[in-house]
């Protein structure tokens, strides 16, 4: 596996949408390439902290709104 | 009284609000306008509840009616979206996955260890709308890319080349700021 499949790899794995059949080589490749295993931490990482950030809780008067939507429908 | 098939549909689409709220928010950026279209989203998927079949996959569901809402009011307004990309992210694009095969990643990119949520958000909204939407509803919201297709109506390779394109902006925005912060070059 070349640098490039590992990194298109690496993205559809972070997604949850590497195939099954791609994820030894993928591994495989991460053991011996140091800078892949590095883009593929920094790549990680940022999506959880973007995750850990974005996500919202709605405020109650809209939790209150919908259900009254939904009741009233 | 209530159908059986009415509650379990209120159950359904009740449990996507966090996650609703979460997309509007991005979309409209202020709190009232995202409160606005949550309401508006909910009284569109009552209008079209029969198109709906109980136990499949309300979130994408949802999700798609938020979007057209929202771009159907964009319209009223005769506002287009902004920020569509252009040639210059393209040719980025390029240069940062060629530059990647020859040398990997910068080493004094360890910076992006220790992110702000300042920092993500400034480099999201610095994204072009159409990677900042699949971006978000991949890593934020987790949904698939089959998914993100019906969201956006746009072919599957399409979600996954934007997906990883704006991965890669993003990380390369962050790694800039960071490293001119910490007094880089």
């Amino acid at each position: 596996m070349t640098c490039e499949d590992a990194h298109l790899s690496m993205h559809d794995y972070i997604s949850g949408e590497l195939a099954a059949e791609h994820y030894k080589p993928l591994m495989d490749h991460m053991d011996e390439c140091m800078n892949c295993q590095e883009f593929f931490r920094q790549t990680a990482h940022i999506q959880t902290t973007m995750r850990d950030f974005m996500l919202y809780e709605a405020p109650s008067e809209l939790q209150t709104a919908v259900s009254s939507i939904l009741a009233n429908a | 009284m209530k159908s059986k098939r009415r509650k379990i549909f209120e159950k359904e689409v009740l449990c996507h609000l966090d996650r609703l709220y979460g997309y509007a928010m991005h979309l409209c950026k202020n709190g009232e306008d995202a409160s606005d279209l949550v309401q508006d989203t909910y009284l569109n998927a009552l209008k079209s509840e029969k198109q709906y079949s109980i136990g499949t996959n309300a979130g994408a569901w949802l999700f798609t009616i938020m979007r057209n809402t929202f771009l159907n009011k964009i319209r009223k307004m005769s506002r287009k979206p902004a920020g569509m990309a252009g040639e210059w992210i393209e040719q980025m694009t390029r240069e940062d996955i060629s530059e990647l095969r020859k040398h990997g990643p910068d080493p004094s990119v360890k910076c992006l260890d220790n992110l702000l949520k300042e920092d993500i958000a400034r480099a999201i909204e610095n994204l072009p709308d159409e990677f900042r939407d699949t971006v978000i509803l991949c890593d934020v919201q987790g949904f698939s890319y089959a998914d993100i297709a019906t969201i956006l109506d746009i072919p599957i390779g399409t979600v996954r080349s934007r997906i990883h394109r704006g991965r890669l902006i993003l990380r390369n925005l962050l790694a800039d700021w960071k490293n001119v912060a910490m007094g880089g070059s």
